[in-house]
């Protein structure tokens, strides 16, 4: 039941907007939760109060899909935001997103159940009867809807456009040309081929299971510690496995950057046959082989590799990772999904790379590792209706994930076939995207660097100078010598103690004290010293001091 | 100058109002009477040098206990003993900063300070023969201004009103030429200040001795 879990909006008067329009519904009785669609281009009418209040299940490029309370949609149309009913009783309901393989094939999916065309290719759907992944055809593509829970959205601005200055431009790291150049074409071969080996990874099959053992056998080879994550999915409560490898983080093991792709597959004969090869053991062998590269690598932040199961169900292995990931207030730096990056019918062929709006500063630091370290063309693509792989559910947690995808004007004709299996595939365009996938994951966890250890025995004293009618506060800042390889110190000052501390001097000292004068002698200062080695690299800032901490002291 | 003193006036709040009105506008003929008539002298100019020494101990750090003053009075006789005087004086010196508070650096600039003043006054003497013994008491307008010297932009400067009191005495060498010896105490106070001395008043004592012109 959607309406229940609603996010609190009693009392609070930021929500006043909203609650003119909503508290009035849910005084009444209780009554049918409808699901709606309203139009992007109408949220403008709408207050960022009321909007922040909508329970939004699925946002698309040119709609959102949302639910609510059954005088809602009228209420919405008074605010000049027309809301078209898709479901008047959508409790207790089941529904998906369905991309269709071409737009006029989407009539097959009316005979099969409730079927609502939201934009060219994509349609929502509530079966008949039956799990969809078994009526509707391979070729189409499945996302579960979860009706109680709202996603986050960004009602900012429309595709295309780009995010201005988001990302600092990537200063090239020896070590990860390093890396890149050991990815290698055909380790990746060899596990597509091992991969396409198990006949089928349909999920659901015991061949997909033992692909995921598989997995996590590798995973453990490598010295990375693994887990199996078991889900629950589709009507006959199956069960499947995501494999989750950690290589934990030097500096900030709490930030984590994810490499994934789905390991399971389908085809017209999926109990039996189902190669996968470009979908989606390319993306896999991807992810096993960063992991091989990675694994000794030395990185502030921990990389998860992470092998989806059930992706071709509805998207079921990523949607419970996200979900719990959220839960437990797990920090994602990014996630880094590829799907389908092998095939391609160019010499010179193009990756595409797709994002959400929130999404699009994640898709220029790819793009610039891309072209930095593999190198390899790449395009952004921004559309928030490509849900049709395992980064649309951190979408919907409010992650930052990209997709990794081969070109769309020369997709794989064997995709979701039983043909689609190693020999179509093009390895050196594999071996371009893992490496352009490892140096943007690479680049995201910062390689980690041994930096100075930061100064000791920070001293300050200060002394008000003054006249009749002014005065001046003069600090005199002195620290321990550190050692042969600092070549100088930094000393960094703030009017408020821990923070928006900002350099002050111009020149590196080399010596271990520093004074200035002139300071205001009503304001309290703050300072900290860093130590620079010969390489330039900072260390982090010493202890604080306040600048009379050591007036007491004994004088010099 | 009129308008100075009337504003110096009202700011000071004196109660003395109609004495200082007859002064204003009655000076100019009586200083000609004076000049034209036998007898005692009704007018006299004094031109004094004095040594200052401030009342706060903020302004003795920084200046010195004696800094050099300088002064000039006209004064002209009401009735018996009693005149009327508007003045003038100046006092300036050198120094340089000092520390508030915990010392280390012992960091220091070097200041300047320089006041003025315009006062009116009333003085009682007592005529002995060829000594003459007074006291008397006035108001000023004071105009202050300190310098960081090498650091532009730091110091202070403004205008305030403050008062004196005076005791001496004169030794007539001629009957034109006295010699005088006088004490003052002034009060200046600034209504500001800094780390060292949070409310400044740049009064204290001066012992001057001059010349007095007598007409
Ligand atoms: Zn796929």
């Amino acid at each position: 039941m959607a309406w229940k879990n609603r996010r609190p909006r009693g009392g609070a008067a930021a929500v006043a907007a909203v609650a003119v329009l909503l508290v009035f519904s849910s005084a009444a009785p209780p009554e049918d939760t409808v699901l709606f669609r309203i139009e992007r281009a109408d949220l403008d009418r709408l207050s960022a109060d009321a909007a922040a209040g909508l329970f939004v299940v699925q946002e698309l490029q040119t709609c959102l899909l949302a639910s609510g309370p059954a005088a809602l949609p009228g209420e919405l149309a008074e605010a000049g935001v027309p809301a078209v009913v898709l479901d008047g009783k959508a409790e207790g309901k089941i529904y998906f997103l369905v991309r269709t393989p071409r737009p006029e094939e989407g009539d097959i999916l009316v005979g099969l159940g409730t079927a609502v065309p939201l934009e060219e290719r994509v349609w929502l759907f509530s079966p008949a009867s039956g799990d969809p992944r078994e009526i509707i055809p391979p070729a189409f593509r499945l996302k579960r809807l979860d009706l109680d829970r709202s996603v986050v959205w960004s009602r900012g601005a429309p595709a295309g456009e780009t995010a201005a200055g988001a990302v600092e431009a990537i200063v090239p790291d020896p070590r990860i040309f390093e890396w890149v150049a050991r990815v290698s074409n055909s380790r990746l071969t060899e596990t597509i081929q091992s991969l396409q080996n198990f006949q089928t990874r349909y999920a659901s099959t015991a061949a997909c299971e033992n692909a995921g053992t598989f997995l996590y056998n590798r995973f453990v080879q490598l010295g990375l510690a693994c887990e199996y994550e078991t889900f629950t999915f589709s009507w006959a409560q199956r069960q499947s496995r995501n494999i989750i490898a950690t290589l934990p983080g030097k500096a900030v093991p709490n930030r984590v950057v994810i490499v994934c792709a789905h390991y399971d597959s389908i085809s017209d004969e999926p109990e039996t046959l189902a190669p996968g090869a470009d979908d989606n053991a390319s993306g896999t062998a991807a992810v096993l082989e960063i992991a091989r590269v990675l694994a000794a690598a030395p990185l502030d932040y921990t990389v998860k590799f992470i092998c989806f199961s059930a992706e071709e169900w509805g998207l079921y292995g990523s949607s419970f990772y996200a979900q719990r990931a959220k839960s437990r207030g797990e920090r994602i730096v990014g996630v880094i999904n590829m799907d389908m990056i092998s095939y391609t019918d160019s010499d010179d062929p193009l990756l595409e790379v797709y994002v959400n709006p929130a999404s699009r500063w994640l898709a220029d630091q790819y793009l610039e590792a891309a072209e930095t370290y593999a190198p390899l063309a790449a395009s952004k693509i921004t559309d928030s209706s490509a849900t049709w792989s395992d980064h649309s559910p951190f979408w919907d947690q409010g992650f930052a994930a990209l997709c990794a995808i081969e070109e769309s004007a020369g997709r794989n004709p064997y995709y979701h076939e039983t043909t689609d299996t190693l020999d179509k595939l093009n390895m050196n365009y594999c071996t371009s995207v893992t490496r352009a996938s490892l140096a943007s994951a690479a680049d995201l966890a910062r390689p980690h660097v041994v930096r100075p250890a930061p100064p000791t025995g920070l001293q300050a004293r200060s002394e008000i100078i003054s006249s009749l009618f002014a005065a001046v506060k003069s600090v005199s800042l002195a620290w321990d010598a550190g050692p042969a390889s600092v070549a100088g110190y930094n000393v960094y000052r703030t009017t408020t103690s821990g923070g928006g501390h900002v350099k002050i001097n111009s020149r590196l000292l080399s010596e271990p004290r520093f004074s200035e004068t002139m300071l205001d002698p009503a304001t309290t200062y703050f300072y900290e010293v860093t130590a620079v080695d010969g390489q330039g690299l900072e260390s982090d800032g010493s202890d604080e001091v306040r600048d009379d901490q050591n007036n007491d002291a004994l004088p010099n | 100058m009129i308008k100075t003193m009337t504003r110096f006036r009202i700011k000071a709040g004196l109660r003395a109002a109609p004495v200082f009105w007859w002064l204003i506008l009655g000076m100019g003929p009586a200083g000609l009477r004076a000049s034209t008539a036998a007898g005692r002298p009704r007018a006299a100019v004094s031109l004094e040098a004095g040594m200052f020494r401030a009342g706060q101990a903020a302004f003795r750090t920084l200046y010195g206990n004696g800094i050099s003053a300088l002064s000039a009075h006209v004064r002209v006789r009401l009735i018996d003993g009693l005149w009327a005087a508007a003045g003038w004086r100046t006092v300036k010196a050198g120094g340089a900063t000092a520390i508030a508070g915990p010392a280390f650096n012992e960091e220091e600039y070097a200041l300047e300070f320089e006041m003025t003043s315009i006062r009116l006054g009333l003085r009682y003497a007592f005529d002995l023969g060829r000594i003459a013994v007074f006291a008397g008491a006035g108001g000023s307008a004071d105009r202050y201004e300190e310098r960081w010297v090498d650091v532009p932009g730091l110091g202070g400067s403004g205008k305030k009103a403050g008062w004196y009191a005076e005791a001496g005495g004169e030794y007539a060498v001629f009957r034109f030429l006295s010699l005088s010896l006088r004490g003052e105490y002034t009060s200046v106070p600034t209504a500001r200040g800094s780390s060292l001395e949070p409310d400044v008043n740049l009064g204290g004592l001066e012992a001057a001795a001059g010349l007095v012109f007598r007409f």
